[in-house]
């Protein structure tokens, strides 16, 4: 691959949202790290799993959303490399296929290796979340849920997620901490879809932000930090993030 | 911490007429996101 070719693929990856997937796995990490289980062999291959998967949700994300036309004209969405010609859509989707498999077989591995089967909802919440975003017969970005999939799958899905896989145990701790990261992530995508509106709208692609129109959307971005906010506050107060406390004192 | 620079996105959203724009204004809603990710990385790690 010449130098030219990479910058198309970093173009695709769009680097600057993997934060969304390195903070919720961190904080799983540290969580079970606290009980002593810090595992850096289980959390690489936990990291490895998650940003494969995430590279390829962007990647299908490209290539469907080409299909269905909602990238092209006017819009700003989505990485571009498609519309500008950069790669391929067939080569796209031949990567996202490497991706998923590549993911699948991470999973199924640390599954099997440490006999924690009851992950397996987990992997399979995160493909579906990740694939039918906008991919056909589901498209459930095009009927407003993206922002609670993607809230619930960054979220609890990671956090939890990482937690089981490091301890190979089970708390409501990890569940409570990744209710304000589900948020924080889903509201990234609720502005990322706010300049989208009259394209999307065009293209029958009903975001939330869609649904609300412009003047509620913006009230809606407001809901969406108090929610945070609020839920960073209450762990406070209850003691899951008692680093925090001398903050409110 | 973060709040004045949520403040101040809000603040953008209101003075832009054409949302479109909004996408140059992207890296706050991630700025946002990571800082108040590394806090709660921190509070954790307390």
């Amino acid at each position: 691959m010449n130098r030219e070719a990479l910058h198309h693929w970093i173009q695709a990856s769009r680097p600057p949202f993997f934060i969304a997937t390195f903070i919720p796995l961190a904080a799983g990490w540290i969580l079970a790290g606290k009980l002593g289980a810090w595992r850096p062999w289980r959390m690489l291959l936990v990291l490895l799993g998650s940003f494969m998967v995430h590279l390829a949700t962007n990647l299908a994300d490209d290539y469907f959303d080409h299909l269905q036309g909602t990238d092209e004209g006017l819009s700003i969405g989505g990485s571009r490399v498609i519309q500008e010609g950069k790669i391929a859509p067939r080569t796209i989707l031949k990567v996202v296929i490497l991706l998923y498999a590549l993911a699948f077989g991470i999973a199924l591995c640390t599954m099997a290796a440490l006999g924690l089967w009851g992950l397996t909802p987990f992997v399979l919440l995160a493909w579906f979340g990740s694939f039918f975003y906008v991919a056909p017969p589901v498209r459930y970005g095009y009927r407003g849920l993206g922002e609670l999939s993607v809230g619930i799958n960054m979220g609890p899905v990671m956090v939890v997620g990482t937690y089981w896989v490091i301890s190979g145990r089970v708390d409501w701790a990890p569940f409570l901490i990744s209710i304000p990261i589900g948020l924080m992530v889903a509201v990234i995508l609720y502005y990322q879809s706010l300049p989208d509106m009259e394209t999307d709208l065009a293209v029958h692609k009903y975001t939330v932000a869609v649904r609300l129109g412009r003047k509620r959307a913006f009230y809606g971005l407001i809901v969406f930090w108090v929610m945070i906010y609020s839920s960073i506050i209450g762990l406070v107060l209850t003691g899951y993030l008692p680093g925090l406390r001398c903050c409110l004192c | 911490l973060t709040i004045p620079l949520l403040v101040r996105l809000l603040n953008i959203m209101t003075g832009i007429g054409d949302w479109v724009e909004l996408d140059r204004y992207g890296k706050y809603i991630r700025i946002l996101y990571l800082l108040n990710g590394i806090v709660i990385l921190i509070a954790l790690s307390c």
